[in-house]
């Protein structure tokens, strides 16, 4: 089995020469190319046309979104992954949305990045504990569902007796706005259109 | 005919004329004086109103100021923490990495304290990122509000409080000043909420439309005596009334102890 080829884009020269130093040691793969420009990385990987594209996700001319899209689209068969340092979940989901098979943080140490290049060469995912368990948690709170909060039962109380925002507003000692902003919430999140539709919908759940 | 006047009549009638000039003289004069009086306590009472309009004006400019200064300064030092000294320490962690694997062979007696070497650097990496994420989001800059407050939310370790946030956008977003403020607000209110509520319950709601901004975060926690002004500024809330002021908005506070706290937020979009 031949080595697996390796090209790295970085905007940082030392982080580019790190990486070439931990590589050298691992059996089976091998670094064919580099570039401190996504852009100029986008003509050189024409002819290099690596296994493996190591890349960061911050990068001033390009985001490392953008470059793994367009790298993506020319050169399908070069599986991406993605060096960063940040685990924000959102950069990762648009990480992934982008194209790629693989996202480590900068600060990972040399086990996890053979882990991850092994994985990543024989076309599986890798994604660093960090990074799954900042992906974990936000799949967990887009599934929780909506609630009324206790004031905003409160105010439906209130609408119930027919008071008018201005009355609501003085008992709560808030601004009629507010009021407005509470009913336009409650509308939203029971998914009514007026107030005889919030009291049958309060009615039936026994809200109030 | 001529009616002859005695002249004794004529003095007499003389002195009558007088005397009511000058009553009416003195009664104009006082009359002046009095209208003078209120006219001048007016004008004065004006020129208080200019100048308290000026000195809240400039105080309002100095704010925006503070916080225009402040949230460049972030952004700026974020980045450099980002690209500098982050870049600095992965790389220098790296070149560990790759120096641990020579040690193995040439000098197994110095594994240990590279090793601890190696773990240091790995902290102040995640310290770095840390402090960086605390500044300024990168999210934020990147992705905009609802995502950076999902992030923030998600962030949160508490196992006795259960956070929802829910957003609606229907308008195009804002601009990336306006929401990085915000995010500041909400991101205050949030933290007193964490910190001082005791709650168990936190509400964070976002809505974006034709309207403007609203923004409700309302937790079932102990609550405080709005009238206690030390307590109201100790809770970080005059930083969050600075920064909505700045966004030319308002804000309401409402909470009162056992009841739990309500923030909510209104920008109007002009």
């Amino acid at each position: 089995m031949s080595a697996k080829s390796i090209f790295i884009v970085d905007d940082h020269q030392m982080v580019i020469d790190g990486l070439k130093l931990i590589i050298s040691t691992i059996p089976g793969f091998q670094i064919i190319g580099e570039s401190t420009s996504a852009v100029r990385a986008l003509d050189m990987l024409a002819t290099t046309s690596p296994d493996i594209l190591l890349t960061d996700v911050s990068m001033p001319e390009m985001s490392g979104i953008e470059f793994t899209r367009l790298v993506k689209k020319k050169y399908p068969q070069i599986k991406v992954l993605a060096l960063s340092m940040f685990s924000e979940s959102q950069v990762v989901a648009e990480m992934i949305d982008a194209g790629i098979s693989g996202y480590i943080l900068k600060n990972t140490g040399k086990q996890e990045l053979i882990e991850a290049l092994g994985k990543v060469s024989i076309g599986e995912n890798y994604f660093g504990p960090d990074i799954t368990l900042q992906l974990m948690k936000s799949f967990k709170r887009s599934q929780e569902e909506s609630r009324l909060t206790d004031r905003e039962i409160e105010i439906i109380r209130m609408i119930e007796q027919d008071f008018g925002n201005k009355r609501i507003a003085d008992m709560l000692f808030i601004s009629e706005r507010t009021v407005e902003t509470h009913r336009k919430n409650i509308l939203r999140k029971t998914n009514t259109q007026s107030v005889v539709g919030l009291l049958k919908y309060a009615y039936e759940r026994k809200i109030i | 005919m001529y009616q002859i006047i005695p002249p004794l009549l004529f003095i007499h009638l003389q002195i009558n004329y007088g005397l009511s000039a000058i009553i009416i003289i003195c009664f104009i004069f006082i009359l002046s004086v009095g209208f003078g009086y209120l006219f001048y306590n007016y004008y004065l009472l004006k020129q208080l109103v200019v100048v308290q309009n000026a000195v809240i004006k400039q105080q309002i400019a100095a704010t925006t100021g503070i916080i225009h200064a402040e949230e460049n300064e972030r952004r700026r030092i974020a980045g450099d923490l980002h690209d500098g000294v982050g870049q600095l320490l992965s790389a220098t962690k790296m070149n560990l990495d790759a120096l641990l694997e020579r040690l193995r062979v040439i000098a197994p007696e110095n594994l240990e304290l590279t090793t601890k070497t190696i773990f240091m650097v790995d902290e102040g990496c995640r310290e770095v990122r840390a402090i960086a994420h605390q500044m300024m989001p990168n999210v934020l800059l990147k992705a905009g509000l609802v995502p950076a407050l999902r992030d923030f939310v998600n962030k949160i370790e508490s196992r006795s409080l259960k956070i929802v946030l829910e957003a609606v956008v229907l308008e195009k977003q804002l601009n990336s000043n306006t929401e990085i403020v915000l995010y500041r607000v909400v991101q205050e209110a949030v933290n007193n909420a964490v910190k001082h509520a005791g709650a168990s319950l936190l509400d964070i709601q976002l809505t974006i439309d034709g309207d403007g901004v609203s923004v409700t975060v309302e937790d079932n926690g102990q609550g405080f005596d709005t009238s206690k002004r030390t307590k109201f500024e100790g809770l970080g809330l005059k930083n969050i009334v600075a920064r909505v002021t700045y966004l030319k908005g308002t804000v309401d506070i409402s909470s009162s102890p056992g009841m739990g706290t309500l923030v909510a937020i209104l920008i109007p979009l002009t």
